[in-house]
């Protein structure tokens, strides 16, 4: 789990924006990571195996904070004066972004722009490599309509 | 492969560059012996755990009034409920079970798809159970009431007032689609948000008019 921390602390915070539903997510998913660690067989890669275990514990989370995808994200501006520098501020525009998409876009491209394969994210999501490449082609572009147009 | 024009959001770096904040929980030292199932699947369980526990004590005082009821129009009645709980509880067994063996570690969308289909199998049996039992409950009830308010012996003296059983029968014919609006409430109380989440990720899933043909975009 520990060679996994960047990508599923990133996942979580597309799912959790709140602190103490990260922390809530970040230890459900390291038991659920525990309960199903008997039945992984080596049949799947060990990093597809973990994805697949922490997207469905997030799946079944947030019961209270389920809200439709097209609402805003409940994150907190940056403070006025504080501005974050250039890289920083990428990434959080970029985070915000990806935050208005549907959850299970979220996902898929989170898992591409990570640098997996569309049979990887294929094989994690349930879906073929077409059905991957399409998406992720789609979500880019909605992706960089959103940012270059806010 | 052609370079991308310099106005386009570079996003790969920026997901790379990004700086996630380390979760503050510390995690156990050594991982508890019995872990729990996944949320959604616990709360489901849990309210199937507790419609059991409900079922066999309502079952329990069914039993003591058919113990004590000379009524045999009662008795009928409360065998009915005694049958209807023992049908609940036997179906809640495999559907328990089901749902203790949903997998956390299928891929995300027949583990969405498994979880919806529980669901869906738990609602048509709530809802098909409450159009049976909650009239024959009514119907009992009525009995009870009419046998204890009128102060008679027996129910069966009940059967012969025609106006008073065409009552009770026009009340049990009002309750059903009541009953069965009720059961969709507490249904949809209980589970709507999740359901929709779930369909909702489904969708997206599923989200392709072009049967997975990148060419066609």
């Amino acid at each position: 789990m520990q060679a996994h921390r960047g990508l599923l602390t990133k996942l979580v915070r597309l799912y959790c924006p709140r602190t103490d539903e990260a922390d809530d997510a970040w230890q459900e998913i390291y038991l659920q990571v525990h309960h199903a660690l008997p039945g992984f067989r080596g049949d799947a890669q060990a990093a597809t195996w973990l994805y697949r275990v922490a997207l469905n514990t997030l799946l079944t989370m947030q019961r209270k904070a389920y809200r439709r995808p097209s609402t805003a994200p409940q994150e907190a501006a940056p403070e006025p004066g504080h501005e974050p520098e250039a890289r920083q501020d990428a990434a959080e525009r970029l985070h915000r972004a990806m935050v208005r998409l549907p959850e299970a876009d979220r996902a898929l491209i989170a898992l591409h722009l990570e640098g997996f394969r569309a049979e990887e994210i294929g094989e994690t999501l349930g879906i073929t490599a077409n059905h991957v490449n399409v998406k992720v082609h789609r979500i880019k572009k909605q992706l960089q309509q959103w940012l270059q147009n806010p | 492969m052609a370079p991308k024009p310099l106005s386009e959001f570079d996003l790969e770096a920026a997901w790379k560059s990004a700086e996630a904040p380390m979760p503050r929980t510390v995690r156990p030292a050594t991982p508890p012996k019995d872990v729990p199932p996944p949320p959604l699947v616990r709360d489901a369980l849990r309210r199937q755990y507790a419609g059991l526990a409900f079922a066999v004590a309502i079952t329990a005082g069914y039993l003591y009034v058919l113990a004590v009821t000379p009524s045999w129009i009662l008795r009928g009645g409360i065998a009915v409920m005694v049958a209807f709980n023992t049908a609940v509880a036997w179906r809640m067994v495999p559907l328990i079970r089901q749902l203790r063996a949903v997998r956390v570690d299928q891929a995300l969308r027949p583990f969405a798809q498994s979880l919806l289909a529980e669901f869906q199998d738990w609602y048509r049996f709530q809802i098909y159970w409450a159009g049976v039992a909650m009239p024959v409950a009514a119907l009992t009830g009525f009995f009870l009431g009419g046998t204890v308010g009128a102060q008679e012996p027996d129910a069966s003296v009940l059967l012969l007032k025609p106006k008073l059983l065409f009552t009770a029968l026009g009340v049990t014919l009002a309750i059903v689609p009541l009953a069965l609006r009720l059961s969709r409430w507490m249904w949809k109380h209980s589970y709507q948000k999740d359901v929709q989440r779930l369909e909702a990720w489904l969708a997206d899933l599923d989200d392709l008019d072009d049967r997975g043909e990148p060419g066609s975009l």
